[in-house]
C-alpha cells in the first residue's frame, strides 16, 4: 500500500493537528499580537529578551503549551495556569472583557483555515467539533481568569483605600481651621486661612 | 459529510485596533488609567492656578473640560515662556532624530502595548504642538513636518498621556542624545497646570505639605504620635525603650525623611529602623515636624511650587542650627535634593560639609547640598566597622533589591544599597541584569500616579519590574523586594498582590534594625513587623 494512502487512512484531526502543531502556535501568537496596534506587533514580534518584552514573552511562552493541552491533556487545572499567563496581563490592558478572553476564539479560525480540505476529504467533522467544544470549555475557564483578576484588581483598591490615613483627612486636618472654629470662627471662609478646603463639596 | 462554506467563515472575531497616523486616532480615555483633576480649592490655597476664575471642578470623561475662552492662549503663552526660560526644553523641543532607541523601554508602554505611551510618542504629543505654533516649518509644512495645531483633542491627549509617564527617566538612559524625557512631561505638566489641569492625588498632597509640612497632612502632635507607636512596638519586639527628639535647636543633625514612612506600612518599618540605628549610634540628631517631609509632589506640578517645598528643609536645618542633614530612603526627593536644591538654594553656607561622627569619613559627594543619604551613611558605618550585626535575624527572608528609580539614575546609588543589604542578609539575589542598577524598571506608580483610581495603569506599569521579580522568586524562591523609596514601598506591594502574591516589600532599614544587635536588648525571637522570625512567611 503506498505509503501516502497509508497515512490518510491512519489520520485523525489530532494527528493532523500534531503535524501542524507549530504553525498553528505561531498563527495562533501572530493573531493575539494583531490585536494589540501595528507599532507594538512589530514590537512584540522582535524583541526576545523576555525581561526587555514581557508581555510578548508571556505570551509567546503560554500559547504553545496551551495549545498542546488542548490538544492532548486537557487538564484544567494546567489550563488555568496557562490561560492566567496571557488573560491577567489583558484584563489590566485597554481590552474589553470581551477583548480580553477572545484569544482562545482565535485559535478556533485558525484551525478551520488549516484544517478546511482535510475535514472536507476525510470527514473530520466530528473530531472538529469535539476539539471546538473543548476550545469553548477553555473560554469559560479564560472568563473565570479575567474575573478573578478584575476582582483582584478591585479588591486592592478597597485595601487602598482603606489603609488611607482617614484621621487626617477632613476637619482633623487643618489646625489652622481647629484654632479658628475653637474661637467660634467660621468654617472655610476666607477668616480661616482657607487651606483644607473645607465647607467646599469634594 | 455535506460541505457548508458559511461555516468556515462564520467566526470572524476582530479586535484590531484602528490603524493609521497617530493624529487621527480618537483620544480614547479610559477608567483606570486616569486620575481624578485636583479639587479647584487645594490649587487657590497654595496661589496656583484655579480655574475659579472661569470655570468649576472638571469630569475627565465629561467632553466638555470647562475651558476657559482664552485657553489657547494661556497655553501657549505658558510654553513660550518656557521655551524661552529653560534650554533644556527648547532643545529637547527640536533635536529628537525619532530613532526609536527609547521607544521600547518604558514599562508603561511595555505593560500596556499602547504605542503612545513610548516615550518618543509621548513626548511627540508636545512636540507636534511645538512644530505647529512655534516653528516656520512645522506652520508652513503641517503634518508634513510632524507639525499640528493645539486643539482640545490634542490637549486630552496630552493630559492623558502626560499622566501616564512617571518620570522614571528609564528612557533617557538610551536617548543618543540624552534627551530627558521626564523633562519634557515636567514641562507639559507644568504648562496645563496654567489651566488648573493637575490631578488630585498630587496636588492634595502639596496642598497638605504647604499647610502641615507634609503630604500626609500630619500634624505636628500626630506626626510626634506615629513616631511613638513605632517605639512602642520597638520595646515590645527589641525590648529596648529610648526617646528621640523633635524639633531640637543644637543638634548636630537633621534627619530628614518622606512622611510615608512615618503612617505608611511597610514604610512604618523602615522608620522603626532609622528610630534604632540612631539610638544605637547613639547620634546628635532631631526629628522635626516642620521639615516633616521629604519627597516634593510640587516637582509633579511646577517649578516654583518644587522649590516652594524644598525650601522648607533648609529653613529649618538654619532655624535648628544643625551642622548638616541626613536623608532617610525616599525615591525623587533624592532627585531633586541632588539635582535641583543648590541651584534653588544655593550657596549652603550656613551647613558644614558633612562628617560621619562616627567614623570620620567625609561625605565629599554632598559638599554642595550637605545632604547624605542613610545608605551612604550606613555603608559607612558597616566598611569600618561600627554595626554589630546578625544576619541570619534575616534568614527566613530571600532578598532581591529593586533599584529605586531616583536614588539609581538620579544620584548614581547603586553599590551602597547592595552592600548594606549583603551585611544584614545571607540570602540576596539579584534580578536579570536588564531591569537593575541604571536599567531599574519603574515600580509603576512614580511621580505621584500612586492614587487608587488609576490602578490598571499602576499595574500594567508594574508589569515589568514584577516580571523580573517572579523570575527570581521562581527560580531561588525570593520571598522579599527590598526598596529605598516611600512610594515603591507603597506602590510595590498591589502590585505585588496582583503579580507575585507571595513576595514582601521591605526598606533596606529594616532589615538593617532586624539584623542589629542593640545594647540591652531582650531575646529577638520577634522581627520589628512583630511576627515570629523562625516562622514568617512575609507576603504584600
Amino acid at each position: 500500500m503506498p505509503e501516502a494512502l497509508k497515512n490518510s487512512m491512519n489520520m485523525n484531526l489530532e494527528k493532523l493537528l500534531a503535524k501542524k502543531r507549530d504553525l498553528i502556535v505561531d498563527k495562533w501568537i501572530n493573531s493575539i499580537h494583531e490585536s494589540y496596534p501595528s507599532e507594538t506587533v512589530e514590537f512584540f514580534r522582535h524583541q526576545k529578551n523576555k525581561f526587555a518584552n514581557p508581555v510578548g514573552a508571556e505570551i509567546s511562552e503560554a500559547v504553545g503549551p496551551l495549545f498542546d493541552e488542548l490538544l492532548n491533556g486537557n487538564n484544567q487545572q494546567n489550563m488555568f495556569s496557562l490561560l492566567d499567563k496571557i488573560v491577567r496581563i489583558r484584563a489590566v490592558q485597554a481590552f474589553p472583557p470581551s477583548g480580553a478572553v477572545a484569544v482562545v476564539f482565535l485559535l478556533k479560525k485558525i484551525i478551520r483555515d488549516e484544517t478546511k480540505k482535510d475535514i472536507d476529504t476525510h470527514g473530520f467533522f466530528e473530531d472538529l467539533l469535539e476539539l471546538e467544544s473543548r476550545i469553548d470549555y477553555c473560554v469559560l475557564l479564560a472568563f473565570d481568569v479575567y474575573m478573578k483578576c478584575r476582582e483582584k484588581i478591585w479588591e486592592i483598591k478597597l485595601d487602598e483605600f482603606k489603609k488611607r490615613p482617614f484621621f487626617v483627612e477632613g476637619e482633623a486636618r487643618c489646625l489652622s481651621y481647629m484654632v479658628r472654629q475653637e474661637q467660634g470662627q467660621g468654617k472655610g471662609t476666607k477668616d480661616c486661612c482657607s487651606s483644607c478646603g473645607l465647607g467646599e463639596v469634594r | 459529510m455535506a460541505k457548508n462554506p458559511e461555516y468556515y467563515e462564520s467566526l470572524n472575531i476582530d479586535y484590531k485596533p484602528p490603524r493609521g497616523n497617530w493624529m487621527d486616532r480618537p483620544v480614547d480615555i479610559k477608567k483606570g488609567i486616569y486620575c481624578y483633576p485636583a479639587r479647584p480649592v487645594v490649587l487657590e490655597n497654595v496661589g496656583m492656578n484655579d480655574r475659579s476664575d472661569w470655570g468649576k471642578y472638571w469630569v475627565v470623561e465629561d467632553e466638555d473640560w470647562e475651558l476657559p475662552d482664552d485657553w489657547k492662549e494661556r497655553f501657549l503663552n505658558k510654553m513660550r515662556d518656557m521655551l524661552g526660560k529653560y534650554r533644556t526644553f527648547k532643545i529637547y523641543m527640536d533635536i529628537c532624530v525619532r530613532c526609536g532607541a527609547c521607544a521600547d523601554k518604558c514599562h508603561y508602554f511595555l505593560g500596556s502595548g499602547d504605542p503612545m505611551n513610548m516615550p518618543v510618542m509621548r513626548a511627540e504629543l508636545l512636540r507636534s504642538i511645538y512644530r505647529g505654533e512655534f516653528t516656520t516649518t512645522g506652520k508652513i509644512l503641517g503634518r508634513l513636518a510632524g507639525a499640528r495645531k493645539l486643539t482640545k483633542k490634542a490637549l486630552k491627549q496630552l493630559w492623558y498621556y502626560m499622566f501616564q509617564c512617571s518620570e522614571c527617566r528609564r528612557c533617557s538612559v538610551f536617548c543618543p542624545y540624552g534627551i530627558d524625557t521626564a523633562e519634557i512631561t515636567i514641562m507639559g505638566r507644568e504648562i496645563m497646570n496654567e489651566l488648573g489641569m493637575n490631578i488630585a492625588w498630587i496636588q492634595e498632597s502639596v496642598s497638605k505639605c504647604i499647610h502641615t509640612g507634609n503630604h500626609l497632612g500630619l500634624q505636628p502632635q500626630a506626626y510626634k504620635e506615629c513616631i511613638d507607636v513605632m517605639l512602642m512596638d520597638i520595646e515590645d519586639n527589641v525590648g529596648i525603650t529610648f526617646e528621640p527628639t523633635f524639633n531640637r535647636k543644637g543638634a548636630e543633625i537633621l534627619f530628614v525623611c518622606p512622611s510615608g514612612d512615618v503612617f505608611a506600612d511597610p514604610g512604618i518599618f523602615t522608620l522603626a529602623g532609622y528610630l534604632m540605628l540612631f539610638e544605637f549610634l547613639g547620634l546628635d540628631y532631631t526629628w522635626s515636624t516642620y521639615a516633616s517631609e521629604g519627597g516634593d509632589f510640587g516637582y509633579f506640578t511646577a517649578n516654583e511650587m518644587a522649590k516652594r517645598m524644598n525650601g522648607k528643609i533648609y529653613a529649618e536645618a538654619k532655624r535648628l542650627g544643625v551642622k548638616w542633614i541626613l536623608g532617610g530612603e525616599c525615591g525623587h526627593m533624592w532627585r531633586v535634593l541632588n539635582q535641583y536644591m543648590t541651584t534653588w538654594h544655593g550657596p549652603i553656607d550656613f551647613l558644614e560639609e558633612p562628617v560621619s561622627p562616627i567614623t570620620g569619613t567625609k561625605f565629599e559627594n554632598a559638599k554642595a547640598h550637605k545632604m547624605v543619604h542613610i545608605m551612604e551613611f550606613t555603608a559607612d558605618l558597616i566598611k569600618n566597622n561600627k554595626l554589630k550585626l546578625d544576619p541570619s535575624r534575616n534568614d527566613q527572608l530571600r532578598v532581591t533589591y529593586h533599584d529605586s528609580c531616583n536614588p539609581a539614575r538620579g544620584l548614581g546609588l547603586l553599590e551602597e544599597p547592595r552592600y548594606v543589604i549583603k551585611n544584614v542578609c545571607n540570602h540576596f539575589y539579584e534580578m536579570p541584569e536588564n531591569t537593575i542598577r541604571e536599567q531599574t524598571y519603574c515600580c509603576g506608580s512614580g511621580s505621584g500616579l500612586n492614587a487608587s483610581e488609576n490602578m490598571e495603569l499602576r499595574l500594567r506599569g508594574g508589569f515589568p519590574r514584577q516580571n523580573a521579580l517572579r523570575y527570581v522568586a521562581d527560580k531561588y524562591g525570593v520571598n522579599m523586594l527590598a526598596c529605598i523609596c516611600a512610594i515603591d514601598r507603597a506602590a510595590l506591594p498591589p502590585a505585588a498582590q496582583y503579580w507575585n502574591p507571595d513576595v514582601g516589600v521591605c526598606g533596606i532599614t529594616e532589615l538593617v534594625a532586624n539584623a542589629l544587635i542593640m545594647e540591652g536588648e531582650g531575646p529577638r525571637t520577634h522581627n520589628i513587623r512583630g511576627f515570629e522570625i523562625a516562622t514568617w512567611e512575609p507576603e504584600p
